[in-house]
């Protein structure tokens, strides 16, 4: 505090010394473009030192005389001489780079985007709002270089992005960015898209560290719309889309499932005349047309998309600027259906943002939000499974006969996805959101400005599952009728679960901004908290009589409840001075002291400190430059390095372990006794804690540069290296210690990347105007520490030093074995010698492997465990985009493109294995036809074998890793605003019509029917969706 | 208007400065770690998290203390299986690695932790709690965690000693203590476990399962029988008799029945591991694991030794090469008592219960067998027509009278003419039967008591009397006097016979520095001929027999032969993993 009294002493001297018998001349300086305040304009009164800047709000004063002349000048704006001739001034100055003049929302703050040093992506509404989703974390795919958005699903309410800034941190911890709202911690699927002001992506560290320990990962603010100017504007946004799947396997028919069953089963026995269909029964097919009696042939997947997969959604926002009050209000309507029966997702969003000026320096503002959304799925299986079972099932299994009438889909278990989807109940989730935030902002001084707010966030969600049963029949080929056989799944049940969620968040913050002559200070200091609750209950019985009452009571048997609770909490104190010298030289120092509750309070470990600090320079400002300045009309070299932590680790309480009970007492991990012969419950720790547990932490360093060509063309380049250390790993320890080995701080990796992104922006006639961004980014991640642990596993997958996380591990394949001597003359594969008796073991056509390694590391003539191998991972590289924005006179257009360059995808399960045996009975898709036989030696596939007797063939291997790169359309948006001749007699101020599309076009190399940007394909998934929208905005 | 903001502005400020409790949070729906044990009724809930750990078994539910039992000369297990290869010693080869070895390492270490869990995590509801409960509660933590290193230090020498919960930084920091250093921490330990349970009003036994003040200074015997501190072993045992609290069962076979172990007669169970009745797992699979395949289903995998069945005494008291009433062609007839209360051998009727009934209680069908070796003929009990039927197949042990006994890998049997009849408990189906298994009795104690008199030379009458109440009761002739070897060899027969099967074998081999020598040689068992039997082998001055004479007219059960000379094998290895961890851990020589 001492040291804050010294410098304000010291601003105030400087102030006052600036004094003189001039008179006080004030103004405002305004933007061209928009009427914007035009802040950091630099003012000097002509042929003397005396200068000043302007604030935020545009405005300077000044002492000159009446005929003095004042140079403004500022970036992005052309400089201007203005003659002093009264005591007020008002001038505009022409932009001449808008985009450098805008003010972009940065942590805790704002900054004008020509000062900012750190790794800044700043988007506003008009960027996002080209393409019509249901949730906000697939917008940003695509619009930020460094940031990698990967759509997994396009299941209704379930098809948000994950989002990775700059490569992936952890092996255990969260890896997902920091999102913002207001000020809150959210999330990006939580908020209507029509309520997004502007989203700033916060990528290095420079920009990150004021976060602290939630700052790893990256940070996205999310700033919603507040009313602007003055008198009411009501505007309504509606659109409605056609989803359609992007891709989806081609299945095999009837008779071919039946015909190649009967090659996959001689292949088997090795004997020519083998089958498992009768040539009687497949020559019926072929003579009589499908009857749903006894010739069965079905599409699955047609019979089971039956769902309308439209996608609407309404908007009416409401923007009042009065005197004092200013109202922004939002209404939102939203419901996607999915593809299937009983899938689809529906969300209210009621948002009202007022402000009011309660003095000339004092604003009271607020964020109310109500969110209600509804989750509908089938109950007994995801959609996913119940889609994969459609992909996999034969055509020869019955579907239905009629309403309410299901076959047993040719499964013994009579599991029907038909049945589960459209009858055996649903699973419903609703989620009541309400948040409420108050902020008062007070300026007693004008170089000082106070914040503070405190915001509850509660949130209630309701979970109903309900199973009931579906009839499941049989043709009776005596009666040409159907048979009830049985019920699936043959028992009714219903859980219910209710949570109580709350946060709150509190923040209070003092913003000094001072400027002496070409020095700018700007000194931020505060603090805030956060504290999250939860409370849940659940219970469920079993028994239900009627099926169309599905609550609790009726239940007969099997009652079960349970309820939980746990609390986290965060407090941290923050600080960044900005300092700019001449407007060249920028200085940015940020500092956040935090704690949190998820670490020991005991062995003092909840408190760390996270700095950074970045500094740049305009070069393009300095003398020697002007001679450029018409090539390059700005230019800036920027450096930033700081320090993060990531407190996202997988317990709440992860220096604590439970203690754990169970009846069962066997000598690893039971806890119970048996005195008296009668069981004795007891608690024990099974798993070792480790109080001293902390964050994970990093360090990275950025470089980067800004330029701008020609006024037109910006370009941005970025290098970075993200060192992340303490990564959770569980080392496995000495057995003495009789417990399970805890997580401990010890991995490292690093990720290192740069991204180039370039903007050109034209006015090529009056009318036509262009606007064109490319962006291409690389990022390699590197494991480069794991003591104590050789590696670890998770299926296909495999972790170690030297190799990026989780790469595919597996054999490498060189084709497939020709004859019998082929086989004899290689590597043994898995222990099984060749022979021509035996259906055991390698044949002809079967997948051949290298034999590259042995027990101490050199091949052996062994295929086994030794040779595998890494082997590709699923994580993009070279990601790309191209967005382009043209407009003539009322019409514009968006197209707008994403790729990735290098990228692989392992194929297993139900998409890559004919026959595929788990979980169900399986067909073969219409790609496994390409299979090898003595002349078709060049198959995609081996040797067709029946279920469950793919031998070694689908073993991980390089075969099933296929390249997942791809260029795709994402969008194409065409718009068309009315003429104002139709606008006026309608008697309304703007209207726009669109037609957009999504997902029209991919280029890729992965197999037809599988969709590249969904990854490690099993056959199991939620179509991404191509979709077709009409829309309209209408303004009053 | 501005006050107010600027008073909120503050107040947010103080708020925020009060950091330390808001961001304390603890788990709030489970039992954490950081909270737990701070009531009477978490301590209970958490002493029996720590009974759980001395829950000691294998695979296959066999009690870890018989597996041990099996790896010792009075005793075989199935060839190839861990125990085996640690008795075969060279020949096993029993490694570093062993599962036996590994296993029994783990699980004492085990107890170790959630003993020292225990008595750490509940010093903080020491103010809360009774002081009653709490004295119970930690003398039963300490004396739990001293018979895990009563163990450590009987099967690998110098342990890992720490008393406290580590932390992950601590846990390869490690080295092994000396065992004489750990043994006077455990001595104090045990003295105080002692003091504590007489504080508690709790002293002579709680409930069946726990330990107590007999266990407390029963076990501080047993470890100075180990660490060879007689004076200390006949104090600590001697004040276990003093407390005229426990006596011997008079049916030695109640010990190894249900029923009988429920009642416990005089006490003489001070510490069982016990089993539930009221479910269906864990259970007790001594019978499993010992009943003949050809029986019922079972596994046929460990049997007695010919070591262990000419140990028994003539009824007369003599050994079997002393005493005239011994017949090689009867070898098991005019034995001590306790022969058939341990082992079935040639002519005996052997009841199994080896299916199970339809209805509880699960007394028939019962398998009623004559254990016949020398034909190809099983002779069984028909329960319809009541009289023995003769059954051709007696594959499991016929048929190796013409080649080696199962030299084959089918395994069924390794046995060597004997079968177990300790723990045979007919009245429960063997599958689920809950019988406890033994880990402290009195008869111990009083044996324990006389051998550490006799090793100190002050041969009493209490000595006597404690010998004898044992024998008694298994109508053996008293002993009266005697000098201290003859003394010495006759205690070390005395708990081999009485004491057979329940898993204190091995530390008796250990203390008496007759491992080496007991576990060295040809895996002997019947003579292969009744009509030209194998006479009585001779015995040493340890009382280990030697059959280098009869070897020829004897079963070799898989022409194998244990070879321990070396004297690595006086201890066991510690498991190479814990060496790989931790740089401080030595290795015990020869390994």
């Amino acid at each position: 505090m001492k040291k804050l009294t010294l410098i304000l002493t010291m601003l105030c001297t400087t102030w006052l010394l600036g004094f003189s018998q001039q008179s006080r001349i004030s103004g405002k300086v305004t933007s061209s473009e928009g009427g914007a305040p035009a802040e950091g304009v630099s003012v000097l009164v002509k042929g003397t030192k005396k200068g000043t800047r302007t604030n935020s709000a545009g405005e300077f004063t000044i002492n000159a005389s009446t005929g003095q002349t004042l140079v403004l000048s500022g970036i992005g704006f052309s400089s201007k001489e203005v003659l002093v001739n009264g005591n007020q001034l008002d001038i505009t100055l022409a932009s001449t780079s808008s985009s450098l003049n805008e003010v972009v929302v940065v942590g805790y703050g704002t900054q004008k985007k020509a000062n900012l040093t750190g790794s800044v992506v700043a988007l506003k509404q008009e960027d996002l709002l080209k393409r019509q989703v249901a949730t906000a974390s697939n917008l940003l795919q695509g619009l930020a270089p460094g940031v990698t958005v990967t759509q997994q699903s396009g299941r209704p309410g379930a098809d948000g992005a994950s989002i990775r800034i700059r490569g992936l941190s952890s092996i255990y911890a969260g890896q997902s960015p920091l999102i913002m709202v207001d000020g809150v911690v959210s999330s990006l699927d939580a908020i209507d898209p029509n309520a997004i002001e502007s989203i700033t992506i916060l990528k290095d560290a420079a920009s990150t560290a004021i976060y602290g320990t939630r700052a790893a990962n990256g940070v996205i603010l999310v700033k919603t719309i507040r009313a602007k100017g003055k008198g009411v504007k009501v505007s309504y946004n509606s659109f409605v889309s056609k989803q359609i799947a992007t891709a989806m396997p081609e299945r095999t028919t009837a008779i071919e499932h039946m015909e190649l069953s009967n090659v996959a089963e001689q292949n088997r026995t090795g004997s020519p005349t083998a089958f498992l269909f009768q040539q009687s029964l497949i020559d019926k097919y072929k003579t009589t047309k499908a009857n749903n009696l006894d010739v069965i042939d079905n599409d699955w997947v047609d019979l089971l998309f039956t769902n309308s997969a439209l996608m609407q959604n309404h908007n009416v926002t409401l923007n009042s600027g009065g005197e004092n009050t200013n109202v922004f209000t939002s209404v939102t309507y939203l419901d996607q259906q999915g593809l299937i029966p009983n899938n689809s997702y529906k969300r209210y969003d009621i948002r009202f943002n007022p402000d009011f000026k309660l003095r000339k320096n004092l604003t009271l503002s607020g964020v109310f939000n109500y969110n209600f959304s509804k989750n509908t799925s089938p109950s007994t299986s995801s959609p996913e499974f119940i889609i994969r079972q459609a992909i996999g099932l034969p055509a020869i299994g019955a579907a239905k006969f009629g309403p309410g009438m299901y076959g047993t889909a040719g499964q013994t278990n009579n599991r029907n996805p038909l049945a589960q989807a459209e009858a055996a109940g649903t699973s419903v989730s609703e989620n009541n959101s309400f948040l409420s935030k108050i902020a008062l902002n007070y300026k007693p001084i004008e170089s000082l400005e106070l914040e503070a707010y405190w915001s509850r966030e509660h949130w209630t969600p309701h979970g109903k599952t309900f199973t009931k049963n579906a009839d499941i029949y049989v043709p009776n080929l005596v009666t040409s009728a159907y048979d009830k056989i049985s019920q699936w799944p043959g028992s009714t049940s219903l859980g219910e679960s209710y949570s109580s969620n709350t946060r709150n968040t509190m923040l209070a913050q003092a913003t000094f901004t001072q400027n002496f002559g070409n020095h700018r200070l700007k000194l931020l200091a505060g603090g805030q908290s956060e504290e999250f609750l939860y409370e849940g209950i659940s219970a469920s019985r079993t028994g239900f009589n009627n099926p169309d009452q599905p609550y609790l009571n009726l239940g007969a048997a099997d009652r079960n409840n349970a309820g939980s609770a746990y609390q986290t909490a965060l407090a941290g104190f923050y600080a960044r001075l900005n300092y700019s010298f001449d407007d060249k030289y920028l200085l940015e120092v940020n500092g956040r002291y935090d704690g949190s509750s998820r670490f020991s309070q005991a062995l003092n470990k909840q408190w760390g400190f996270f700095p950074s600090a970045s500094a740049g320079w305009i070069f393009s400002k300095e003398k020697f430059f002007d001679g450029l300045s018409d090539l390059i009309s700005f230019g800036k070299i920027r450096a930033s390095y700081g320090l993060l932590g990531n407190q996202a680790l997988p317990e709440i309480y992860p220096f604590a372990v439970n203690y754990q009970t169970s009846t069962y007492s066997n000598p690893n991990n039971g806890t119970s006794t048996y005195l008296n012969n009668v069981t004795t419950l007891g608690y024990a720790l099974l798993d070792a804690p480790n109080p001293g547990i902390t964050w994970e932490n990093s360090a990275q360093m950025n470089v980067g540069v800004d330029l701008t060509v020609k006024r037109n063309l910006t370009l941005t380049f970025d290098y970075y290296k993200r060192t992340i250390s303490d990564i959770l790993l569980v080392r496995p320890i000495p057995s003495y210690i009789g417990l399970s080995a805890p997580f401990v701080n010890a991995g490292d990796m690093t990720n290192t990347g740069w991204e180039v992104s370039a903007n050109y922006k034209a006015n090529i006639s009056k009318k036509f105007k262009l606007d064109a961004t490319l962006m291409l980014s690389d990022v390699v991640n590197e494991v480069t520490a794991l003591p104590g642990v050789p590696y670890l596993d998770a299926g296909s997958e495999r972790s170690a030093v030297g190799q990026a996380l989780w790469s595919y591990f597996g054999y490498q394949s060189i084709g497939y074995f020709k004859d019998a001597s082929d086989i004899t003359s290689s590597p043994v594969q898995f222990g099984v010698p060749y022979s021509a008796t035996t259906a055991n073991g390698p044949k002809p056509g079967d997948v051949k492997y290298a034999d590259i390694g042995g027990p101490d590391g050199k091949p052996d003539g062994i295929i086994d465990a030794f040779d595998r191998t890494f082997i590709g991972n699923s994580f993009p590289r070279y990601e790309y985009s191209v967005n382009l924005n043209l407009s003539y006179a009322n019409f514009d257009l968006n197209l707008f493109g994403q790729g990735v360059g290098m990228r692989k995808n392992y194929l297993s399960g139900t998409g890559a294995i004919p026959f595929n045996s788990s979980d169900f009975v399986a067909s073969l898709l219409s790609i496994h036809k390409d299979y090898w036989t003595p002349t078709n030696t060049n198959a995609t596939f081996p040797r067709l074998l029946p279920s469950g007797s793919g031998g070694t063939n689908f073993v991980a291997s390089d075969k099933w890793i296929r390249s997942a790169a791809y260029f795709r359309i994402k969008n194409i948006n065409l718009g068309y605003r009315l003429p104002s001749s139709v606008i006026n007699r309608l008697k309304i101020t703007g209207a726009k019509v669109y037609v957009s599309g999504q997902n029209l076009l991919t280029f890729t190399d992965t197999w037809n029917g599988f969709d590249p940007e969904i990854n490690s394909q099993t056959g199991q998934f939620y179509p991404l969706m191509k979709t077709f929208t009409v829309g309209v905005n209408l303004n009053f | 208007m501005k006050k107010i903001f600027t008073y909120s502005f503050l107040i947010l400020l103080v708020a925020l400065g009060g950091c330390d409790k808001f961001l304390d949070r603890q788990p709030l729906d489970s039992i954490s770690s950081e909270t737990f044990l701070a009531t009477e009724q978490e301590m209970e809930l958490g002493l029996n998290g720590v009974y759980a750990a001395s829950f000691w078994a294998l695979a296959n539910n066999t009690p870890l203390h018989f597996a041990i039992e099996s790896a010792t000369d009075l005793a075989i297990k199935r060839t190839g299986n861990s125990e085996d290869q640690v008795a075969m010693g060279d020949g096993g080869p029993f490694l570093v690695g062993n599962g036996l070895t590994s296993t029994a390492w783990s699980q004492a270490y085990k107890l170790v932790s959630r003993a020292n869990y225990l008595l750490d995590g509940m010093k903080k509801g020491q103010a809360a709690a009774a002081p009653k409960t709490y004295s119970r509660i930690r003398a039963e933590g300490l004396v739990l965690r001293a018979w895990a290193y009563y163990h450590l230090i009987g099967w690998f020498g110098d342990p890992i000693f720490y008393t406290k919960p580590l932390l992950p930084s601590e846990y390869e920091t490690l080295s092994r203590t000396p065992v004489a250093t750990a043994a006077q921490e455990l001595y104090k330990d045990l003295d105080e476990a002692a003091s504590l349970f007489d504080a508690a009003g709790a002293s002579p036994i709680i409930l069946y399962g726990r330990v107590n003040k007999g266990v407390a200074l029963g076990l501080k015997a047993k470890l100075a029988m180990l660490i060879k501190d007689n004076k200390t072993a006949a104090a600590a045992s001697k004040a276990v008799i003093d407390m005229n609290a426990y006596g011997l069962n008079p049916r030695y076979t109640d010990l190894f029945m249900l029923a009988g172990q429920r009642n416990n007669a005089n006490r003489e169970i001070l510490f069982a591991q016990t089993y539930p009745t009221d479910v269906l797992d864990p259970q007790n699979w001594l019978a499993v694991l010992t009943i003949p395949r050809q029986v019922g289903t079972s596994q046929s995998s460990h049997f007695p030794s010919q070591a262990l069945f000419d140990r028994y005494e003539m009824k007369d008291g003599k050994r079997i090469d002393q005493s005239a009433q011994y017949d090689p062609k009867n070898p098991s007839a005019n034995r001590d008592n306790r022969l058939k209360w341990t082992i079935y051998s040639q002519g005996d009727t052997m009841v199994h219960n080896t299916a199970k009934s339809p209805s509880l209680p699960y007394v028939q069908p019962k398998e009623r067998t004559i254990y016949n070796i020398y034909t190809n003929v099983r002779i069984k009990w028909n329960w319809s027509t009541n009289k023995y039927d003769n059954v051709a197949s007696n594959i499991d042990w016929i048929g190796f009278l013409n080649s080696p006994w199962f030299a084959g890998s089918t395994g069924s049997s390794g046995g060597v003419g004997y079968v177990w009849s300790k723990y045979i408990d007919s009245t429960q189906y063997s599958w689920e039967t809950k019988t406890g298994y033994i880990l402290m009795r009195y008869a111990d104690v009083l044996l324990t008591y006389a051998e550490a008199k006799i090793e100190l030379n002050e041969i009493d009458p209490t000595v006597f009397t404690a010998i004898n109440a044992v024998r008694a009761r298994a109508g053996q002739p008293a002993v009266t006097t005697g000098t201290q070897a003859a003394l010495r060899e006759l205690i070390r027969r005395e708990r081999a016979v009485e004491l057979a099967g329940e898993g204190v074998r091995l530390m008796d081999l250990r203390r008496w520095d007759i491992y080496n020598k007991a576990m060295t040689g040809p895996v002997v068992g019947v003579s292969l001929n009744l009509t030209d039997p194998a006479a009585a082998p001779s015995f040493d001055a340890d009382g280990v027999p030697n059959y280098t004479a009869t070897l020829a007219k004897r079963l070799k059960t898989r022409n194998q032969t244990r070879e321990n000379t070396n004297a690595k094998y006086k201890l066991w290895p510690i498991p190479q993993g814990e060496l790989d961890k931790n740089p401080n851990l030595k290795q015990n020589p020869g390994w």
